[in-house]
């Protein structure tokens, strides 16, 4: 059945022992493909506030990659795949927040804000310019729910892959992406910046990877709870 | 969850690839062995524009604008179909291009060639590598009144049925911040404590995930 356990191969559980928090370990020993396995923190805490079967709706920035719909189908009722960067790539002579705007209104839905319950933006945050950082962290604030969850990936390391890598997910707190050829400078934006561009919401987790990256988990605060008696509206 | 369900294989082997088939051909006999007994081809010199309704397996490989509805039965959309049309049937496979919401009430696959903008809703959803896909995947099942009642998500954008998606829902108790978000500053800086957290998917933590109570 599964692409998931295909992708993983049959050593996929050995492989997974032993891993170091936060390490990269190539995989595929035979070379035949150059990939990379990750140990998110962030993602083993999301995953952790979620009960297997419920009913999220949750927002994936990335592209469309099998193995995540299946997995995150264990957790979510519904998954919405934007996609981004290859929308982003197909207005690539313009830049700035406009496009951002355009590329997120289909995703984010205006008409009714604050329904994901989490959002996985991996890595792509990087690969907008502040500008465009502030006008995304806005759109998906709003649109994420008050508890709900944002996952992003910064790189503090002087270089980045050239192009948004494509996170698999390979259990609750491991991914796998295939090794960037070509690399480029990054931002590395600090964590004020991410701070004044979420500001809508708090920072639950960061872990610092010893691989270039920090993982970010926003999560959006809860309204303070009504006092008794209060009418709920 | 449909997902682990492990019926016997459903997965469409057979019926679901369709045989590069004469271009016109407008009906091919198919083998029959699913008590399936006919399978409506639609050629890729072909060009419909209307409501295809009826109760056979159906394989597009030509254009189709409107919509699709067979019922209890299987659409596949081979790689030289093109569809801009919403589809309804039980197993969905997607070879081509499709613009359109999917309703299956088995089913969605969409092989490695697909090509898809819109929202799936099927209690199974499968994305082959390669398959390019722009849209919302909603697993829950597909009622059989709801596959065949027309635009039951309405027209591309939120799928209808995500917008209920406010009640039921469980919740991390976002309580056990021992790295609370409020010290902005440095907040878990570090592979911090959260790693014993991590991964533990179980339903362990569950009585702290009470249901929804916004």
């Amino acid at each position: 059945m599964s692409l998931f356990r295909r992708f993983l191969g049959p050593q996929g559980k050995q492989a997974r022992q032993g891993q170091r928090r936060g390490t990269e370990e190539p995989e595929g020993a035979g070379g035949e493909r150059q990939a990379v396995r990750l140990r998110s923190l962030a993602l083993g805490t999301l995953f952790s506030h979620l009960v297997p079967g419920g009913a999220y709706e949750f927002l994936d920035l990335g592209p469309a990659i099998g193995p995540n719909v299946e997995f995150l189908s264990h957790y979510v009722r519904s998954v919405r795949v934007g996609d981004l960067w290859a929308t982003l790539r197909a207005t690539a002579p313009t830049s700035g927040p406009e496009r951002i705007e355009r590329a997120l209104e289909p995703l984010i839905d205006p008409g009714s804000p604050q329904r994901y319950h989490g959002i996985l933006t991996w890595d792509l945050l990087n690969y907008l310019d502040r500008e465009e950082l502030k006008t995304a962290a806005t759109a998906l604030s709003r649109a994420l729910r008050p508890g709900g969850y944002l996952l992003a990936l910064i790189y503090y390391s002087a270089q980045m892959p050239a192009e948004p890598l494509r996170y698999r997910i390979l259990d609750t707190d491991t991914v796998g992406h295939e090794a960037p050829q070509i690399r480029r400078p990054a931002p590395r934006y600090p964590q004020r910046t991410l701070n004044m561009a979420f500001s809508e919401l708090a920072i639950d987790r960061s872990y610092l990877l010893k691989t270039g990256l920090q993982e970010y988990l926003f999560v959006r605060p809860e309204p303070p709870r009504e006092e008794p008696g209060t009418p709920i509206g | 969850m449909a997902w682990m369900r492990n019926e016997p294989d459903t997965t469409p082997s057979s019926p679901a690839t369709p045989s590069p088939s004469p271009a016109a051909s407008p009906r091919a006999p198919s083998s029959g062995s699913s008590g399936r007994t006919e399978r409506a081809v639609i050629g890729s010199s072909i060009s419909v524009q209307g409501d295809i309704k009826g109760e056979e397996d159906l394989t597009i490989l030509g254009q189709v604008q409107g919509t699709v509805d067979v019922k209890n039965n299987s659409v596949t959309v081979g790689q030289s179909g093109h569809v801009k049309a919403d589809l309804h049937a039980d197993l969905i496979v997607v070879e081509g291009r499709v613009e359109g919401n999917l309703f299956g009430t088995d089913q969605i696959i969409l092989r490695a060639t697909a090509n898809v903008q819109g929202n799936l809703t099927a209690p199974r959803v499968a994305l082959e590598d390669g398959a390019q896909f722009k849209g919302a995947i909603d697993m829950e099942p597909v009622r059989k009144g709801q596959a065949s009642s027309g635009a039951a998500g309405g027209p591309s954008g939120s799928s209808g049925s995500s917008a209920s998606g406010g009640s039921g829902v469980a919740k991390g108790s976002a309580d056990d911040k021992e790295n609370a978000s409020s010290d902005s500053g440095g907040s878990g800086k570090g592979t911090g404590p959260g790693a014993g957290s991590a991964g533990s998917t179980s339903s362990s933590g569950g009585g702290g995930k009470s249901g929804n109570g916004r």
